[in-house]
């Protein structure tokens, strides 16, 4: 991925880091400047303590690391760094890298890229990667081994003990909401989620605990008729998620999987990435969305939305989900909208097969202005893929949909996405409200291609393409 | 279960709660639903929530297009597209910045793309008479349930019918251009539409005047003379001066009570004019003061008023730089620009003394008069202008385009740049003021001195020459 102010402007967390970042563009501040010339820049920046911060970022997929103390993400030294990277006009020396920026490189674990996949035996692998290479040299303690495992599954019973009893709660609780009726629990919701949330939370089932802590949320953006009814809906779905769980030897392994990492168990990346029967897709990926959103765990969920381009795979879209500290002010994944990756993508078992991590890139981001190739399928036949997922996977939140020869109108001050002219089905999705401003100038087309994220209530529209050039929610 | 029953039988009950309207657990699964009465009830929650999750939205009925809005203007190129909206949006960029990209799209006759519309809120709604038509339409739609395009013409559209409904700035380019060709017609369509137009309108429509003002225009000038804005008020008394006519001026007779008249000259007795400023009124306020005595008086009533000749008007305030600057006004509003450099000669800080009284309004002329009048005003100082960022700031402002050539090149050669890092707040000012005041012809060499600066100050700057350049490239 070549750096550009764009994609520098993107990561920083704030303006006032990239006008401080600006400052620090004079070569003189930087002793060492320098490059393996596979990706990696690494150098030194003079700051106000007696020895210089050591800052290295990757081209790969615009990873960083400085020694400064800052708390924001990246600091100026690694914005400054890129910066000097994207403009190209400071020099930077060829030579091996130092031990120092070998060991970053070993602990991350971001994609590892092409500097990181070379066989070159003087880079170092990535930590997995590492993990696997590593000769076990130490003395392995089968008795030791053998009271790890029992602890182990010791503690799988418990919480799944636990679980269970949250879930006997939860029983209860729903029924009272029931009893006094949804239109009462739209006015109370905020105090009798945080309740049960907790009782949740102590009770081992985070996933469930967060779902029924973010209700709220949903229900007060939905208009105020809806609202009893959009109760009804995420309660119902809490109850079904409940009994499969209590019910999830009998289902099939992957819904098996959604239900047991919706309530709250968690699979690791190294779990899933030595999964060998885990779906995987090697082919040029493009990036149509980064979504960020701040949950009330003080965590910032960022989603990378990619498509695929080749034509030939059945599961088209993958979901990257990470989450930082709020604090630490990254807003934004390190990849831009539009940009194409060459990577396999190893998906989470799920019936409906979407969130995934990058097991290996091929070759790094670049920012690419061809058009997407959309499948010819219309609005209403993209809905009855939706419905599809949604009967394999019924608590299935967001839902990527690609549509051809839509048609954005308005009503009044609201835009809706309809089928075009001389569509069988008569579908208007609403258009979600914040992005009303900004999609405004789609309204007056007459057929756009594109590709947006439904949730069941309203779309949030992330690309298409039209006759005045490419739209993008950014 | 079906969703009919579930519809009618459970929903209404799930939202009124089961304690007031129990669910007829028997009718809705068809006999003895298997579990206790509370996981039944459960179930039913869960089915309901399912249906519903295959609901699809209602359409609602009334859906339509937005109207096209017929824009002739061409659209930015590509490539320049995302480099204006980073200046434009996250780099804090000065008003100069902004002004100097406005006024170039609409020299250039370019247009945003419509996308960018949206991301560029704050510019479109400032600028938008520079921007074209769909930019004008989006900046009033704000607030309505839809936009119109009714009321939006491009400028080849317009007729003697239709000019009155188009927006305020292209209304007055109508009239300037129909005034132009024929003064009597435009005079005729300007009085039938009168009524509708607002105060700021009818100004600059009244402004427009100026341009072939003869006696045929009196009647129609004394009745605007009884308008309810004083500025129009005093603008047509203005003209009325300019035409000899028997209007009384008020603003002339105040101007008089201020002006001592002597006699000098022993050999020869010449006039010798003096303004007295009144006693509060003190040396940082009297620009301000000045413009508004003189700003309602013409420089031939003027001259009408003392009986003396028009061109002996300035010999004789040339000893009191207060009359100066009031003859500058004078001959700034009448388009006298020949006068204007003259008493510039006479008066050369009158730039300076002009930019202290405030913003300058002369967007009612063509761009090529502006520039000559801002000749006018800094000829005398051309070869070594004055490092005052308010009076180069204000200049801008005024003409609304690059400065003229002479003077940005006695400022390029000047030492403009000294000491702009020393402060212990430099600021980026004068950079980017500079840069949006370059002609393009100057441009290369003002990078070049750009490049002897820190980055930190010059980046907008150098970012909107780039802009500007690629924006005149495209349209060669």
């Amino acid at each position: 991925m070549a750096f550009t102010l764009e994609r520098i402007e993107t990561l920083a967390p704030d303006q006032s880091s990239v006008d401080a970042a600006r400052k620090l563009l004079k070569p003189n501040l930087w002793p060492r400047l320098a490059t393996d010339n596979n990706g990696l820049f690494w150098g030194e920046c003079q700051g106000s303590g007696a020895t210089p911060y050591r800052v290295v970022i990757a081209e790969a997929d615009a990873g960083y690391k400085c020694t400064c103390p800052s708390r924001k993400f990246p600091c100026k030294h690694s914005l400054a760094l890129m910066w000097m990277r994207a403009e190209g006009k400071v020099a930077f020396t060829a030579e091996d890298a130092p031990d120092w920026v070998r060991d970053w490189v070993s602990r991350r674990r971001g994609p590892p890229g092409k500097a990181a996949t070379a066989t070159d035996e003087a880079k170092p692998k990535a930590s997995i990667a590492a993990l696997h290479e590593q000769p076990t040299e130490t003395v392995v303690d089968p008795k030791a081994e053998a009271r790890a495992a029992v602890i182990k599954e010791k503690n799988r019973a418990e919480r799944e003990a636990a679980i269970l009893g949250g879930l006997d709660e939860l029983d209860i609780w729903l029924s009272d909401q029931i009893e006094r009726g949804m239109a009462a629990f739209v006015g109370q919701c905020t105090q009798a989620c945080k309740v049960i949330a907790q009782r949740l939370v102590d009770a081992k089932a985070g996933g469930l605990a967060a779902r029924i802590e973010g209700l709220p949320a949903k229900l007060f953006a939905a208009p105020e008729a809806q609202r009893p009814l959009v109760a009804i809906e995420e309660l119902g779905q809490t109850y079904l998620i409940a009994e499969a769980y209590r019910r999830q030897d009998a289902l099939p392994t992957a819904l098996k999987m959604d239900v047991r990492r919706t309530v709250g168990w968690n699979t690791t990346r190294e779990e899933l990435l030595a999964d060998a029967d885990g779906l995987r897709v090697t082919a040029s990926w493009r990036v149509v969305a980064v979504l960020s959103e701040v949950q009330p765990d003080r965590l910032r969920r960022i989603e990378t939305w990619l498509w695929c381009e080749d034509s030939k795979v059945e599961h088209r879209f993958a979901l990257l989900l990470d989450f930082v500290p709020v604090a630490s002010g990254a807003a934004t994944s390190g990849y831009g909208v539009g940009d194409r990756i060459q990577a396999e993508i190893v998906f989470y078992p799920s019936a409906s097969p979407l969130r995934a991590l990058i097991a290996s890139v091929k070759s790094g981001a670049e920012a690419a202005d061809a058009a997407l190739q959309l499948p010819d399928r219309e609005l209403g036949a993209t809905l009855e893929a939706y419905e599809t997922a949604l009967g394999a996977q019924p608590w299935i939140g967001t839902w990527p949909i690609a549509f051809r020869k839509g048609q954005v109108r308005r009503s009044d001050r609201s835009l809706f996405l309809c089928a075009g002219a001389g569509s069988s089905t008569a579908v208007a999705l609403p258009i979600r409200s914040s992005q009303w401003e900004i999609a405004e100038p789609l309204a007056s087309l007459n057929a756009v291609d594109g590709i947006g994220l439904w949730d069941g209530h309203r779309l949030t529209l992330c690309w298409a393409e039209t006759e005045l050039g490419r739209w993008v929610n950014a | 279960m079906r969703s009919a029953v579930i519809k009618t039988r459970v929903l209404p009950n799930l939202i009124a709660g089961t304690v007031r309207s129990p669910i007829d657990l028997h009718r809705v699964f068809d006999g003895t639903p298997a579990g206790s009465a509370d996981t039944a009830t459960r179930r039913a929650l869960s089915f309901a929530g399912q249906l519903l999750r295959f609901e699809k939205p209602a359409s609602p009925g009334n859906l339509k297009p937005d109207p096209v809005v017929r824009d002739e203007r061409r659209i930015l190129p590509e490539k320049l597209r995302r480099p204006l909206i980073r200046l434009l949006t996250t780099s804090k960029a000065s008003e100069h910045i902004v002004l100097a990209i406005a006024a170039a799209m609409d020299r250039l006759n370019l247009r945003l793309h419509p996308f960018d519309i949206p991301k560029l809120s704050s510019f479109v709604e400032t600028w938008a008479a520079y921007l074209g038509p769909s930019a004008e339409q989006w900046a009033t739609r704000q607030g309505e349930s839809a936009p119109a395009a009714s009321s939006f013409y491009g400028e080849e559209a317009l007729d003697d019918k239709t000019w009155h409904l188009a927006a305020p700035r292209r209304r007055v380019q109508y009239i300037d251009q129909r005034r132009r060709e024929d003064p009597a017609a435009a005079r005729e369509l300007v009085a039938a539409a009168w009524a509708q137009q607002d105060p700021e309108a009818r100004l600059k429509l009244l402004t427009i005047f100026e341009i072939g003002l003869s006696s045929t225009d009196q009647g129609f000038l004394e009745e605007r003379v009884k308008d309810r804005s004083p500025r129009v008020k005093a603008l047509a008394g203005r003209l009325l001066g300019r035409l000899g006519s028997s209007y009384e001026n008020p603003a002339l007779a105040q101007c008089m009570e201020r002006i001592r008249r002597e006699e000098k000259g022993v050999l020869r007795k010449r006039v010798a004019l003096v303004l007295e400023l009144p006693a509060n009124v003190k040396e940082h306020t009297a620009p301000t003061w000045i413009r508004e005595l003189f700003s309602d008086v013409s420089w031939q009533e003027f001259a009408r008023g003392l009986q003396i000749a028009e061109a002996d008007v300035i010999e004789a305030g040339a000893k009191s730089p207060d009359l100066l600057l009031g003859l500058a006004w004078m001959a700034t509003l009448d388009g006298r620009f020949d006068l204007l450099e003259k008493v510039c000669q006479r008066s050369p800080e009158t730039w300076e003394r002009m930019s202290a009284s405030g913003r300058l309004d002369l967007t009612h002329l063509s761009r090529e008069k502006r520039t000559q009048w801002a000749q006018s005003l800094t000829q005398a100082q051309s070869a070594k202008p004055p490092h005052d960022y308010v009076a180069w700031s204000w200049l801008h402002t005024t003409i609304r385009g690059p400065l003229p050539t002479k003077l940005m090149e006695g400022m390029l050669r000047s030492d403009w740049s000294a000491g702009l890092e020393d402060k212990q707040k430099a600021k980026p000012d004068w950079p980017e003021l500079l840069a949006a005041c370059a002609a393009p012809e100057l441009r290369e060499r003002l990078r070049k001195q750009l490049g002897d600066i820190d980055p930190t100050l010059t980046a907008n700057a150098l970012s909107l020459m780039e802009i500007l350049d690629n924006m005149e490239r495209g349209s060669e």
